[in-house]
């Protein structure tokens, strides 16, 4: 098998398909394309508990298959450690515990705010949700005032 | 409204707890999720209702690789206002979803598993912007989203699992907190 090789797809083409994607999640079963809804409901089906909605685990599982699979046809999945800058500024012992307490504050943000870049930013704003335009320009807005609050606290190195 | 037994789709979900005893209510002193009668209508349609997601999220999961969004430069050099690629990208997802549910709802559209098409809208709560700060903070630490940290694991880098477990972490920390104050589990997305 060949290696079809995409180095990024263009925005204005990955946009729109991305945005077919959201669409059909609520064309097909009316349901908003969340994906801190589907983790949520990967906690409860862990715990078997009744109410958990297995739509939402079929999803979550297909993102991680899809992942593995575009992976795959560009010649992966290689087992790395890379982050970027971030790789290159800090060592690895103290990069772990940071990017762990930083997807805690992902983990407690998205349950607290209902939602996440895909439920608040591509869904909920595409049903023209007030509170998914607002959950969208406050994470937007702290996500950008953080980062360059850490790139100075880093010295300019981020 | 509904009797017991039957659920008319649409019908709002206040009301609908005492009346309904599907699989997916039975949940004891638990108040009921918002989404309970469309997933009441997902369990009577079959399980091919909810294993069809697989495919969605499976083209969901290789357009984030494809897009680049599961690598931290890509979401750094954007949240450093060095490259508008996803503000464009996320812009023409919105661009595109926004006016074809505009449309399926002008007319009518009725969804195969969940009855019309009626997105949940919310008016703006304290959490919505609470939430939003401390997921915004984890974000541009990790560079990383629910979606494409999940995808970023799945792609053999070996920090993504530890965002996706410090993420399950956080998730079911809040929940612990919510219980304790007493407020009802969010819903939706």
């Amino acid at each position: 098998m060949g290696t079809l090789v995409v180095e990024q797809l263009p925005w204005y083409v990955g946009g729109p398909l991305i945005g077919l994607v959201v669409a059909a999640m609520y064309a097909v079963w009316n349901e908003p394309l969340g994906v801190s809804g589907l983790y949520a409901h990967v906690t409860r089906f862990a715990v078997r508990r009744p109410d958990t909605d297995m739509l939402r685990v079929w999803v979550f599982a297909g993102i991680v298959a899809g992942g593995v699979l575009a992976t795959l046809l560009q010649g992966g999945p290689r087992v790395s450690a890379d982050y970027g800058v971030l790789s290159a500024a800090l060592p690895l012992l103290l990069l772990v515990p940071i990017l762990f307490v930083g997807g805690v504050l992902i983990g407690y943000g998205v349950r607290w705010a209902g939602g996440c870049t895909s439920g608040h930013g591509l869904a909920g704003s595409s049903a023209f949700s007030v509170a998914s335009f607002t959950a969208t320009a406050t994470f937007m807005a702290t996500a950008i005032a953080v980062s360059f609050l850490l790139n100075w606290l880093l010295g300019g190195v981020l | 409204m509904s009797t017991a037994g039957t659920v008319v789709i649409g019908s709002g979900t206040s009301g609908a707890g005492a009346a309904v005893a599907g699989p997916a209510v039975v949940t004891g002193a638990r108040p009921l999720p918002l989404n309970a009668v469309r997933m009441i209508a997902r369990a009577r349609a079959g399980a091919k209702a909810n294993r069809l997601g697989f495919a969605l999220g499976l083209v969901f999961g290789a357009l984030l690789v494809l897009v680049r969004v599961h690598e931290y430069q890509t979401i750094h050099n954007m949240l450093m206002l060095r490259d508008p690629y996803v503000f464009l990208l996320m812009g023409a997802a919105v661009g595109t979803a926004g006016p074809l549910l505009w449309l399926l709802r002008r007319r009518r559209w009725n969804t195969p598993f969940g009855g019309a098409l009626a997105p949940e809208r919310h008016p703006v709560e304290r959490r919505h912007i609470a939430g939003s700060m401390v997921f915004g903070a984890g974000w541009a630490v990790t560079g990383a989203c629910p979606g494409p940290a999940l995808v970023m694991a799945a792609s053999g880098n070996v920090l993504g699992v530890v965002v996706v477990g410090g993420l399950f972490t956080g998730l079911l920390l809040r929940d612990w907190v919510a219980r304790r104050q007493g407020v009802p589990e969010p819903t939706g997305c």
